[in-house]
């Protein structure tokens, strides 16, 4: 008979757990909110002097008056990382410019979120065979801390008089996540799987910061994210037995751009 | 299904406490954000006023948070020659300053890498540190190479002096407390935390395509630095230097290992250095 794999934590515990912490966002959030609200207002003071989300009446306007709706729904991997192109939320509002690269943040933290979750719930269910308390908690954190991720993203979008972004990058989602999450079996599939998506939110916080975010309030809670994300994939390197600083400077290889696709 | 009821409750607390830290954590930073925000925005012209408060207020954070740490004592002064100081564009020092961050850290790691005790730590541990070390001075070296390629670009000198106020304050009071390998690995840490929360405020701050392109580039790595030493020195810690090395047996970590790593949502900036502490006379 086959031996039925082993789980440390049971279904209850992490539920519970899970719960705990759902409890202390909410509690935290509405001040993380007005934190994010300061920096957006300090739009047009900054050295830099953008507005945020002013690439929407600048070039950017101009190309996202280009892009017909239709056509973001066409591809799954066009991810052209930089192009301050239009992206649409969950309520189907268009964004511009700053706006559109704070709603793609959101979808892929949500998309995280979502994934560490069904992460944890094959494990629950004992898919994953047998799951070690330090990748249990290294999950249940990483995705906390992604959860407060998409919750800053959309506390600037939210504060702008946008809606908060609920959907997931659908875009990687479909070319991605739902072909890579079928070929995990166990812990390590599972350490790779989340280290490729780890290294694509670094890659887009950081071409984000470099190549497309205009307003100075925005690069900054990219730039205090981005090293979040790098120091969650130098763990998993760690983990999976790679060296884990493989690279002297972030690279951007491997960012999603605006016109991903949010749903 | 094998359940450890003991190990879940513990891990579940333990989960609870670093959620509950890294919330905090997270307002305290984002508020500090904000704050620097306010300080650091208008004009690319620096005010005197302004950098001398800034400096101070900076200075006596890092102090206070290091000598929480309990590394007080007598100082070094091989490690450097002249202090570097302020002049040109804020740009150009704070380029400036970031080399001298690099160069501080690049003299750390190797005065550190000396000590009797981190040169007898027995394998894995110690080839898995002297490996550490060995690439980290070498991504330190070229970080270094890169902000002073922008500082020069930008019409200023290299940097080729480490950062005098913090080598004074402390590094040179510090490095004779370090007496075992935690205490290096924490030492480290905290000083990759200074340099990555440094680049962070100024990402935010320069005006300069290229130069806020290398901060951004090199930030990331810096924290990933701090979390390996984060993760390393945990194990210290916990009595399990043996599960110091690529790949460690998942199962023989203990819970916290999982996330000591990163222990906040969001890289801060209160420990951020000045931009023109570190800049050539």
């Amino acid at each position: 008979m086959k031996k039925k794999p082993e789980m440390q934590i049971t279904e209850a515990e992490l539920t519970s757990l899970t719960r705990d912490l759902d409890d202390m966002h909410r509690d935290t959030l509405p001040r993380m909110q007005e934190a994010v609200a300061e920096l957006r207002g300090e739009r047009g003071t900054s050295r830099r002097g953008f507005l945020f989300g002013a690439a929407g009446i600048t070039a950017g306007a101009l190309i996202v008056a280009a892009c017909g709706s239709d056509k973001k729904n066409t591809t799954a991997s066009s991810g052209s990382a930089g192009s301050p192109a239009a992206t649409s939320g969950t309520s189907g509002e268009k964004l511009t410019g700053d706006f559109a690269i704070a709603a793609l943040a959101a979808s892929l933290e949500n998309l995280a979120v979502q994934t560490y979750l069904a992460g944890l719930d094959a494990a629950t269910a004992g898919k994953l065979g047998s799951v070690p308390p330090a990748v249990a908690t290294f999950a249940t954190t990483v995705q906390m801390q992604h959860k407060d991720h998409a919750a800053a993203w959309n506390s600037i979008l939210t504060g702008a008089g946008k809606s908060a972004v609920t959907g997931v990058d659908k875009t990687v989602q479909d070319a991605v996540v739902t072909p890579g999450f079928a070929n995990v079996h166990n812990v390590v599939d599972l350490a790779k799987f989340a280290l490729s998506l780890e290294d694509v939110a670094a890659a887009t916080y950081l071409n984000g910061i470099q190549n497309a975010i205009q307003d100075v309030g925005a690069i900054k809670v990219a730039g205090s994210i981005q090293p979040i994300e790098m120091q969650h994939s130098a763990i998993l390197h760690l983990l999976l037995g790679d060296y884990p600083i493989p690279d002297t400077f972030a690279k951007t290889t491997g960012a999603r751009g605006p016109d991903d696709v949010i749903g | 299904m094998t359940i450890d009821q003991r190990a879940m409750s513990a891990l579940i607390e333990e989960s609870d406490d670093m959620h509950a830290d890294s919330m905090r954590s997270t307002t305290v930073g984002l508020a500090e954000l904000v704050e620097q925000g306010r300080d650091r925005r208008a004009s690319g012209a620096a005010d005197l006023d302004e950098l001398t408060e800034y400096q101070t207020r900076r200075t006596g954070l890092l102090t206070k948070s290091l000598a929480g740490m309990g590394l007080v004592g007598v100082g070094i002064t091989r490690l450097l020659a002249s202090p570097a100081s302020a002049q040109s564009s804020m740009d150009v020092q704070a380029a400036q300053t970031a080399a001298s961050l690099e160069n501080l850290a690049i003299a750390v790691y190797n005065q550190a890498a000396g000590l009797p005790f981190m040169q007898n730590i027995p394998d894995p541990a110690g080839a898995t540190v002297v490996a550490f070390v060995t690439k980290t001075v070498m991504q330190h070296t070229d970080h270094m190479k890169a902000f002073n390629a922008a500082a020069t670009q930008l019409g200023g000198k290299t940097q080729d002096k480490p950062d005098q106020t913090v080598l004074d304050a402390v590094v040179t009071p510090a490095l004779p407390t370090l007496k075992t390998p935690l205490d290096v690995v924490k030492f480290a840490a905290t000083l990759e935390l200074v340099a990555a929360e440094t680049y962070l405020a100024e990402v935010g701050a320069v005006s300069d395509k290229n130069l806020r392109n290398t901060f951004a580039s090199i930030m990331g790595v810096e924290n990933q630095h701090r979390a390996i030493l984060l993760a390393v020195g945990a194990l210290l810690e916990a009595g399990k230097p043996e599960l110091i090395k690529l790949g460690p047996p998942a199962d023989q970590l203990p819970a916290a290992a999982g996330s000591v790593g990163f222990p906040d949502a969001f890289l801060k900036t209160d420990q951020a250095r000045p931009a023109a502490e570190g800049a050539v006379k």
